[in-house]
């Protein structure tokens, strides 16, 4: 995702584009460096300022983005965020690598786990969440157009595509809207790979499921999954994010006054002080394409 | 400075502290002793200094002003209504419920560059407009007023290590010292002193002055916009909070105190003298 990230950036910048790095991003964003020298800065490790600075420069009229691990430019420098480029309403795009628990054996520090939640209760922010590397292009196009705060949050690198054309990804996608089915399953960011798996193991069940990704929430969020979802009538969400705090309840939202039943999945609040990899700690936090598929099963058939 | 020029800064710091004074007292808010400590340096600054008007406050060639100590935003307000920003009338509705004028600066009204309130917020964001400056050529400058207190925030720290590496010399920071914070003196809580040794070291040009003498704060000002220097420029302003009527001066109960009837008439008194 990140490589798409970049390319994009470097193709997409024209001389009101302003990229800041708080001292990370090593292989890849040297092609932006080379290209807009004038327009990169490597602010050290020092998020309050490189975003705060971000703000700065977006005020006078720069398309800003701020580019760290996930925890490092939301968390540590939320205020900044909050009050600095989201009350004033600020073009800055905010935009992370290792969404979830991408860096997994770095620990517990380098996870970002809440940011849907944090980032998505504050004013003007737009969340794109993309699942696979079309959809990092897709949300590109979205960030050049228009202004305002924005979330970007990818996985690492060298993520699956999923789609095969960037014209026809929309806000939400179905993958197999052929299917006639009442199950729809939809996961935000990088739990789209998940998402095709579970289908997988419901079609050998002889369960029939749609696959939806969320890519981007904005202000026509609530109507866009109304659109995309009403005929269900079971829905299950999924997300690399602590659950109930953040995408599954934003679906139940929307749905609270219909007879649906909807199922979020997504990570324990509850710490998980152990190391390993991304699969390793989804499957400690219960996201686990085999479990989850039980999980829908057992709700189908109660 | 001509007299002339010096009787009509006395004439507008003493408008401008009864603008204070009055809004604090119809709104009952706090942080009267925070306004008054700037009011003679915002007065040079809007007079002699900055490159702007109230006539034209979005000409994208004035000088940018980045009023980081949010909390004293009487001051501003007042300045920028004395300065032909807005209607005086408009200072009525400081605090009202429905109204623009916050208890912290807010850049909904007409000349406020930036919301702050939260401290350590408006240095970075001063930086990265001097950024924007430098990198369209532009001549403008970026002004960034603090207080000393708020200088416990690391997140200045950041911005004046990045200035200094970036040779900001575009950024003019001003540090109100008025040497109380919120639970007591500076020096008891943090101390930040020697503050223009630590700044020189972190790579600025600093100036230290009498934040209530208008000439002072005039040729500082002056000598470090002119230095030939890369460096970004920071003029420490040693001021009393408060200042400006006797019972509020050096006072840490002016800082959430707002002034009873008998104290706004004796404040008012004390002003017209």
């Amino acid at each position: 995702m990140r490589t798409t990230f970049i390319e994009k950036l470097v193709s997409g910048a024209d001389k009101k584009t302003y990229f800041l790095i708080g001292d990370l991003g090593y292989s890849v964003v040297e092609p932006f460096i080379k290209k807009h020298p004038d327009q990169f800065l490597n602010t050290g490790i020092a998020e309050q300022n490189m975003t705060g600075m971000a703000a700065g420069l977006a005020i006078e009229g720069y398309k800003v983005f701020t580019y760290s691990i996930g925890n490092f430019n939301t968390l540590r420098c939320l205020e900044q965020i909050r009050n600095d480029i989201c009350y004033h309403n600020l073009d800055v795009n905010i935009v992370s690598v290792g969404g979830g628990l991408a860096y997994g054996s770095l620990g517990y520090s380098h996870h970002a786990v809440q940011d849907i939640s944090i980032l998505g209760s504050l004013p003007n922010m737009i969340l794109l969440l993309p699942g696979d590397p079309l959809e990092v292009e897709f949300c590109m196009k979205y960030i050049f157009k228009n202004g305002g705060p924005k979330y970007l949050r990818m996985g690492k690198k060298g993520e699956k595509c999923f789609h095969n054309n960037v014209d026809k990804i929309q806000n939400i996608n179905c993958f197999n809207s052929k299917i006639k089915s009442k199950i729809a399953i939809i996961s935000v960011s990088t739990m789209l790979p998940i998402n095709f798996e579970i289908n997988e193991i419901l079609k050998k069940a002889g369960v029939k499921s749609n696959i939806f990704s969320c890519t981007i929430i904005d202000t026509k969020f609530k109507n866009n999954i109304l659109t995309k979802l009403k005929k269900f009538d079971y829905i299950f969400t999924i997300e690399e994010h602590i659950n109930n705090f953040g995408f599954g309840s934003l679906v139940k939202n929307v749905f609270e006054n219909e007879n649906k039943k909807i199922l979020s999945f997504g990570l324990k609040r509850d710490l998980c002080k152990l190391t390993g990899d991304q699969i390793y700690l989804c499957k400690c936090h219960g996201i686990n394409p085999r479990r989850i598929a039980r999980e829908i099963r057992k709700t189908i058939n109660t | 400075m001509r007299r002339n020029i010096e009787k009509d800064l006395i004439r507008l710091a003493r408008a401008i502290r009864k603008d204070i004074l009055e809004m604090v007292y119809m709104a009952q808010v706090s942080h009267v002793g925070s306004a008054f400590s700037i009011v003679d340096i915002l007065v040079v600054l809007y007079k002699l200094i900055l490159k702007n008007s109230g006539c034209k406050p979005n000409d994208p060639k004035r000088d940018r002003l980045i009023f980081s100590k949010g909390h004293a935003c009487t001051a501003i307000y007042a300045t920028l209504a004395e300065m032909g920003y807005f209607k005086k009338k408009l200072l009525k509705k400081y605090a009202k419920n429905g109204s623009i004028f916050m208890s912290h600066v807010n850049s909904e009204v007409p000349g406020v560059e930036f919301s702050t309130g939260s401290l350590g917020h408006g240095l970075p964001v001063g930086l990265g407009i001097a950024l924007a400056a430098r990198n369209k050529n532009e001549k403008w400058k970026t002004f960034v007023i603090l207080s000393d207190g708020e200088l416990n925030e690391g997140s200045n720290w950041e911005a004046f290590l990045m200035a200094a590496h970036l040779k900001m010399k575009n950024l003019i920071a001003i540090i109100d010292c008025n040497k109380i914070q919120a639970m007591g003196f500076t020096k008891d809580i943090i101390n930040m002193e020697p503050l223009d040794e630590k700044l020189k070291v972190f790579g600025w040009d600093v100036e230290r002055v009498d934040g209530h003498n208008f000439q002072k704060i005039y040729n500082s000002l002056i000598k470090l916009i002119n230095q030939k220097s890369e460096k970004p420029k920071v003029l420490i302003a040693n001021t009393i909070k408060g200042k400006g009527i006797s019972f509020m001066e050096n006072q840490l109960a002016w800082h959430y105190k707002s002034p009873s009837d008998a104290e706004y008439k004796q404040g008012i008194e004390e002003l017209n003298n």
